[in-house]
């Protein structure tokens, strides 16, 4: 098992923010959290990338306890990608990316042959092998998420916790970062905002509301008209997409006039 | 940094440094300068004098000291400004504007006042106690880690250079007029005081001060990503910040215990080398105190040569040169740099 939530919970100033959360994600799953916005996600997300404590409740890596670790010990079992994260200095593509090899590195080490290596081999993954020596803040912003993948990449984990990866991203770029991280055959727990996105990739999807889980299961078995209703106030129409065979979400506005 | 940089940083520095020496109320040509300071390090008659003995006295005893403390404390304000900006991922932040130097001028000026003299460290110490007071309540007004914005940070630090600076302006105030002279030498910054006594320890304290910040400069490159991505990439957090806040304290207390408070260098230096090298601390740091020496010891000749045979504090100078240079970075925004 990669990963066990056990009773977790998180208050801020007396308000509960997640409530008893329990799952848990085994070797080599894509699992996805969805939920609308102020449901905890990014909360429950933070407490198991430790830079937030819960409330109540454990968190287990690889069987470990998460707060026995230190940051540097657990980005050696987490590879974490949140949004905004490349900060607003003048760094190289090559340099953001080199950051990612931190927690391999002793205290007096500069940047070794094999570390310039992995960093190389990440580029040419995320298809940014010819940049590496452009600034990062040119770039657009799918070529930065990219960049981000990279620095996640050369982490070495075979778990990857992602905050809403494709966040702001064109359609083009959401697809083509999703078909990175789905080539990348590890662990990966992330939040997802596009439901067809989320149903495309996802081995399994957690429904959070308020804080409490909804409901874990395979996209079809979550991914129901009446979720839909009850936790997004939204009505849908489910079909089939013929080319993925994955499940297509179709949403149905109250107020359009339909001629 | 690469053996062509340094080269090229040291070939920089001796024609600054001649330079330097040459100028002031009596001018000596390079040739001779050089002759002079050629005897002067060797410790023999090289070059049989062919000039008046008053002059060598000049440049030996007088200039050369300033010229080397100029060095030392333009070096160091830059290593601090670079610190603060990483700490504090704000292009604006430097000792001056954070309060600190002020509050180690308020230090020093005490215990001249006082006459605090603690086996002749009393007024390094009490410039750091200053700068430790002013620091811990600048970021803890601030709320440094927890909700904290830079733009909190830079306001605090300017009411609290503010008060510092009342503090300072009283205590003088209240002085008689023979320790009024010694009290504005800390107000303005001057390098008139340099001895080599005061340069040893500096030279200490700096080297010190360089080899624990290179020590952690992949942790002061992740930090300017920000908290949250440095701690996923596994960055103690916590642990860089105290040693940024105690190393920077500790220097501009010692900087300011030698030079008074001399203002805009720690935050044009970076801000230039940034430039020049980009963001990486490895480069970064040691590129910054080149320049922010050289850019001293030039000032400090404007200084002496400016109202000759009258001297000007150094930090008249850089103010004068700092405050629109500042101006000029607002109005351009030309780095992209803390949006």
């Amino acid at each position: 098992m990669k990963l066990k939530v056990e009773d977790l919970s998180f208050k801020v100033e007396n308000i509960e923010i997640l409530n008893e959360i329990n799952l848990s994600i085994d070797n080599g799953e894509f699992v996805g959290i969805i939920g609308p916005n102020g449901s905890g996600k990014s909360t429950l997300l933070k407490n198991i990338y430790n830079t937030i404590t819960p409330t109540s409740g454990s968190i287990f890596v690889d069987n470990i306890p998460i707060s026995s670790l230190s940051s540097k010990e657990l980005a050696k079992k987490i590879s974490t990608l949140t949004q905004h994260s490349g900060g607003d200095f003048d760094f190289s593509i090559l340099d953001i990316v080199l950051m990612g090899r931190y927690a391999h590195s002793s205290m007096f080490s500069s940047t070794s042959k094999n570390d310039l290596e992995i960093a190389k081999e990440a580029l040419v993954k995320v298809g940014l092998s010819h940049f590496e020596n452009r600034s990062f803040l040119t770039l657009s912003g799918g070529e930065q998420q990219r960049v981000m993948i990279a620095r996640a990449i050369v982490g070495e984990n075979d778990f990857f916790i992602l905050d809403e990866p494709t966040n702001h991203l064109d359609i083009r770029y959401q697809l083509e970062v999703m078909d990175i991280l789905k080539s990348l055959e590890i662990t990966i727990f992330s939040a997802i905002h596009d439901m067809n996105i989320a149903s495309t990739y996802c081995d399994k999807l957690v429904l959070i509301n308020h804080g409490k889980i909804v409901a874990i299961g395979t996209p079809i078995e979550v991914l129901t008209e009446e979720n839909f209703n009850n936790v997004f106030g939204v009505k849908v129409y489910l079909s089939e997409n013929p080319y993925t065979n994955k499940l297509a979400i179709n949403y149905i506005p109250k107020n359009l006039k339909v001629e | 940094m690469k053996a062509k940089t340094l080269i090229l940083f040291i070939i920089l520095g001796f024609f600054v440094t001649i330079f330097s020496l040459s100028v002031g109320v009596i001018n000596a040509t390079p040739t001779t300068t050089i002759k002079i300071l050629t005897n002067f390090l060797t410790n023999h008659e090289v070059f049989t004098p062919d000039w008046p003995s008053n002059l060598q006295l000049i440049l030996i005893r007088l200039r050369l000291p300033r010229i080397l403390l100029g060095f030392l404390v333009g070096g160091g304000l830059s290593l601090v400004g670079v610190l603060m900006q990483a700490l504090t991922k704000n292009s604006l932040a430097d000792p001056y504007i954070l309060g600190v130097s002020s509050g180690a001028s308020t230090g020093a000026v005490l215990s001249l006042l006082l006459g605090i003299n603690l086996f002749g460290y009393g007024t390094p110490f009490m410039a750091f106690l200053g700068a430790t007071l002013a620091s811990v309540v600048v970021f803890k007004i601030s709320n440094l880690g927890g909700n904290y914005s830079s733009t909190k940070l830079v306001l605090t630090g300017i009411a609290i250079s503010s008060l510092f600076s009342a503090i300072t302006t009283f205590i003088t105030y209240t002085a008689n007029t023979s320790d009024l002279y010694t009290a504005l030498f800390w107000i303005i910054g001057s390098l008139s005081g340099a001895s080599w006594s005061s340069i040893k320890v500096l030279t200490l304290v700096l080297i010190l001060s360089i080899i624990i910040t290179i020590t952690f400069n992949k942790e002061l490159d992740i930090i300017l990503l920000g908290e949250e991505t440095s701690k996923i990439l596994g960055v103690n957090t916590n642990m860089i910040r105290v040693v940024i806040i105690i190393t920077s304290t500790f220097l501009t207390g010692f900087l300011v215990s030698m030079s008074g408070v001399i203002g805009f260098v720690g935050l044009i230096i970076p801000h230039i080398s940034r430039k020049i090298v980009g963001s990486r601390h490895k480069i970064l740091i040691p590129v910054s105190i080149f320049l922010g020496g050289f850019f001293i010891i030039l000032a400090d000749t404007v200084a002496r040569v400016a109202l000759s045979p009258t001297e000007l504090p150094v930090g008249i100078i850089t103010s004068f040169l700092g405050a629109p240079f500042f101006l000029w970075i607002m109005k351009n925004k030309i780095y992209n740099f803390n949006r």
